[in-house]
């Protein structure tokens, strides 16, 4: 077939020294900084930006900042999982479950599935990207405002199945990350809302700096108040791995890399979307959800699977259309425009080379992924036999550093950081899952942007959102979870009265 | 309560390794020169930020681009006016920070008219006006007559708020209702909706449209500037794509970039930073690179920059008296 | 007892919410104004908030 022909010619192109060095720095440098909590790949690409054009060699660039992005997500999973800070955004997920294994004592079975689930979501993930691009992208663009608002109708309910909490508990989470949302400039009409007169909350409330406030930091903040030593039960013997929770975790990975190559090409979607939905997923098909939380391996295969295969699905709107859906592509898409390369629909057929080396590139990437995440499990467990000051030290300076990158801010870092920091503390010390407030804050701001945008298309026909079909699906779906939710309610309710 | 002390003051230590402190002479060759842009990486504005930096390099010189985004570009934009006028923090300007957000009073805003000096032009590119294929309008002049009957189908996609006044005032020129602007956070969710088939008209930049057009997924039908008109209408040899601002003068209006300083920064340091950037500009592959992005004319004297942008300034202050 | 603290918490946030989003304008159906969801967000909050203390309390009795 015509598409193997072109990949053998791109495996061709790859398997050159030079290229190999390209790729193996991308992924070392990415599974790095996806380790180091608060550094993404996103201001490690912006900072190595010039000096990898100044090389001129445009695929090579490409190669490896694309192993930078996947990379991290392999990488992040180890601190998530080691110390219960996400080291990536991503991991945030893998963090809940990953973290209890470790308690017990399972910490290198936990990294051994992150990493193998990783690589089966980064290899199947590039398969898609080879042969389904395409018909992909067709499909992508057959959702509109009105169907993403039904889609995101369908998230917000589902995402109440995420937390630990009770209901209402969940949904004032919920709501508080959605008024987060709406923090900054209104897209529709340019007025500045709820930014308490604020310069720097003008553009709203980043999510990286949330996430590192509302999880990363308070957990170094518990360990050295409480001046207890770390929580993971050292072994003597690190088992690699456990068969039982390998074998648990292969249909998950399967699963978790079926939903992060479709929500990988969405816009607004991406690696932490993915991970959210695989792990609701995974919790909702369980035979015993109620364990989500205390270390089941599940929670830890299907988001890492989804997040890696999301990671590699992200590249097809750019790859095929030229458009950018997330900030990392529109860095890789400026890498090509300062190379004479355009991206658009005319990528495949002007620049063969470029596409199908790229693709061989993850392929290999991801192999040698798998090999600097494996045998180095023993190496990142002995992480733990850091002294506590010097590790944490470092985790805050490089959140902190990281939390200013991002937009060259100080006042973000001061204010937001902080602020989070202190919120998410306090949610730790009366046991409160922040995780709805995150879910929130991505749904909730995407469902009123695209219902605006909705509205003000179709001039305010809300039968539109059952007449057409995509929409008309999520609206079903989500009439079913809102069905479920009330018959969970009442059924407690229910038994309350039978027993007095 | 070590612990404590020992944290603490590693923290501190990290934190003042990675300060610098200003110097107040320009030494480009020893300090580096920020370039700020006030958008995400990846946008345009960025691209050129990024050649810009490329240049100095070549030149020996230091340089960094950094990327402030926030608040229609307010964050950056009173960051640069704050900042110490040494030649060492320049921001590349573009549509919208001096003159929309000016005129239309965008909130936030610590600087004025005043607070910025023009060093050296970057460039024009143009707006193009574009049909999702599932539309019915072929042409510019299907396009009026079609709006006029359907008022309430008289809806563009546009991606800066303030900016998008500019639209209401080409319609009152051609005598057309008033428009529906339906904004997006940049280029690419509103060229991804106009694919689907989801908005009928978007208007965007010649970069963002014409590889699409070209594979035929949407079309152009009008340029809103004379500036990049031939080149839109070779790429499928249709002469029907007609320049907006023709019978409109005061429409000529592109897309423009250029290098700012704050206020009060020497002229010879202006001088030294423009006939760099114009050495830069005048070479071939450079040229060439800003022609993949749609960007034209690069380079030339801070006055040309100072009058294109003092021309939108009371372009816009037109349009707002005319909307009253 | 925490559970009082979240209701307190959701409270505040609501009522804080609602009080800055005032100025903002409900809009229409055709084109829904900024103040629109800020302020029936911040009402269901205050609502959950409320109904969150209420259970506590009744269950500390």
């Amino acid at each position: 077939m015509e598409i193997l022909n072109n990949l053998l010619a791109g495996f061709e192109i790859i398997l050159t020294w030079k290229y190999l060095l390209w790729c193996f720095i991308g992924v070392f440098l990415g599974t790095l900084i996806g380790i180091l909590p608060g550094i993404g790949s996103i201001a490690t690409i912006a900072i190595l930006l010039p000096i990898a054009i100044s090389l001129g060699d445009p695929t090579g660039t490409l190669v490896m900042m694309a192993g930078i992005y996947y990379g991290a997500q392999y990488g992040g999973s180890t601190t998530s999982i080691l110390l219960n800070i996400p080291g990536e955004t991503s991991s945030m997920i893998t963090a809940i479950d990953g973290y209890k294994m470790s308690q017990k004592g399972k910490a290198g079975s936990a990294l051994t599935v992150s990493a193998l689930g990783s690589f089966v979501g980064g290899i199947i993930g590039t398969v898609v990207v080879c042969f389904l691009a395409t018909p992909m992208i067709n499909s992508a663009l057959l959702f509109g405002p009105i169907e993403y608002t039904s889609l995101m109708i369908m998230c917000l309910l589902g995402s109440v199945f995420i937390s630990r909490n009770s209901i209402f508990v969940g949904l004032g989470m919920l709501c508080t990350g959605m008024l987060l949302a709406m923090i900054g400039a209104d897209v529709n009409s340019g007025t500045h809302r709820l930014t308490f007169g604020q310069t720097f909350l003008l553009d709203g409330i980043t999510f990286a700096i949330m996430v590192m406030g509302l999880f990363g930091l308070p957990e170094v903040l518990h360990v050295l108040l409480q001046n207890r030593n770390s929580e993971v039960k050292k072994n003597k013997k690190f088992f690699y791995f456990d068969t039982k929770d390998i074998k648990q975790s292969i249909a998950p990975c399967f699963r978790g890399t079926i939903i992060g190559s479709i929500l990988g090409v969405i816009p607004g979607g991406g690696t932490w979307i993915s991970t959210m939905a695989s792990y609701m997923i995974e919790k909702k098909i369980s035979k015993t959800p109620e364990k989500f939380g205390t270390g089941m391996v599940q929670g830890v295969a299907g988001p890492e699977s989804a997040n890696n295969a999301a990671a590699q699905t992200s590249f097809i709107p750019l790859l095929t259309l030229g458009v950018p859906f997330q900030p990392i592509m529109a860095m890789m898409l400026s890498v090509m425009l300062m190379s004479d390369i355009t991206p658009g629909p005319q990528l495949i057929t002007d620049h063969p080379n470029i596409f199908w080396a790229l693709i061989a590139s993850f392929c290999i990437g991801n192999i040698m992924l798998l090999f600097l995440n494996l045998p180095l499990i023993g190496l990142w467990v002995k992480l733990l036999n850091i002294p506590k000051v010097l590790l944490y030290s470092a985790i805050v300076f490089f959140c902190i550093l990281g939390a200013y990158k991002i937009n060259n801010n100080w006042q973000e870092v001061v204010y937001i950081l902080l602020f989070f920091t202190a919120l998410g503390y306090f949610f730790k010390k009366i046991d409160c899952d922040p995780s709805p407030l995150l879910l929130g804050f991505v749904i909730g701001g995407y469902l009123e942007e695209y219902l605006r945008r909705s509205l003000l298309l179709h001039d305010g026909n809300f039968i539109l959102f059952l007449e057409r079909p995509i929409s008309l699906f999520f609206i079903v779906i989500s009439a079913i979870i809102l069905g479920c939710l009330i018959w969970y309610k009442n059924k407690n309710i229910f038994h309350k009265f039978l027993k007095e | 309560m070590r612990n404590y002390l020992a944290f603490l003051s590693l923290i501190v230590f990290l934190f003042l390794s990675v300060q610098n402190t200003r110097a107040t002479e320009f030494q480009p060759t020893k300090k580096q020169i920020e370039i700020i842009v006030p958008y995400p990486p990846g946008g345009a504005t960025d691209r050129v930020a990024r050649l810009v930096s490329e240049i100095f390099l070549e030149h020996g010189w230091k340089s960094t681009v950094l990327n402030q985004p926030g608040g229609e570009t307010t964050i950056a934009s009173n960051n640069v006016a704050s900042a110490k006028p040494d030649g060492h923090t320049l921001y590349i300007g573009g549509n919208g920070f001096l003159d929309a957000n000016i005129v239309f009073d965008a909130p936030g805003r610590l600087y004025n008219e005043n607070s910025f000096d023009p060093v050296v032009p970057l460039g024009h590119g143009s707006l193009m006006l574009a049909v999702s294929n599932t539309s019915t309008v072929r042409t510019y002049e299907e396009f009026k007559n079609y709006v006029k009957v359907n008022p309430d189908k008289f809806k563009i996609g546009f991606w800066n708020f303030y900016t998008a006044h500019l639209f209401y005032e080409w319609a009152r020129l051609e005598g057309l209702p008033k428009p529906t602007i339906v904004t997006y956070k940049g280029s690419a969710p509103q060229i991804t909706d106009i694919l689907g088939g989801h908005i009928e008209f978007i208007f965007d930049s010649f970069t963002a449209t014409n590889k699409h057009y070209e594979a035929d997924k949407l079309r152009i039908i009008a340029s809103l500037d004379s500036k990049n008109l031939v080149r839109v209408q070779n790429i499928k040899n249709d002469k029907k794509i007609i320049n907006i601002s023709k019978d409109h003068p005061t429409l000529e209006i592109s897309t423009w970039y250029g290098i700012f300083s704050p206020a009060n920064t020497s002229q010879s340091v202006k001088q030294e930073i423009r006939d760099v950037v114009n050495a830069g500009f005048a070479k071939q592959k450079n040229i060439d690179r800003m022609a993949e992005l749609g960007i034209f004319d690069v380079g030339g004297s801070a006055e040309q920059l100072n009058r294109t942008q003092k021309d939108l300034l009371s372009f816009f202050k037109d349009t707002l008296k005319n909307m009253k | 007892m925490s559970k009082i603290y979240l209701g307190i918490f959701f409270i505040t946030v609501g009522v804080l919410f609602f009080i800055n989003s005032q100025q903002l304008n409900f809009g229409t159906i055709t084109n829904i104004g900024p103040g629109f969801f800020p302020k029936i967000i911040s009402i269901i909050t205050i609502l959950l908030g409320l109904i969150i203390m209420i259970k506590a309390i009744k269950w500390k009795f």
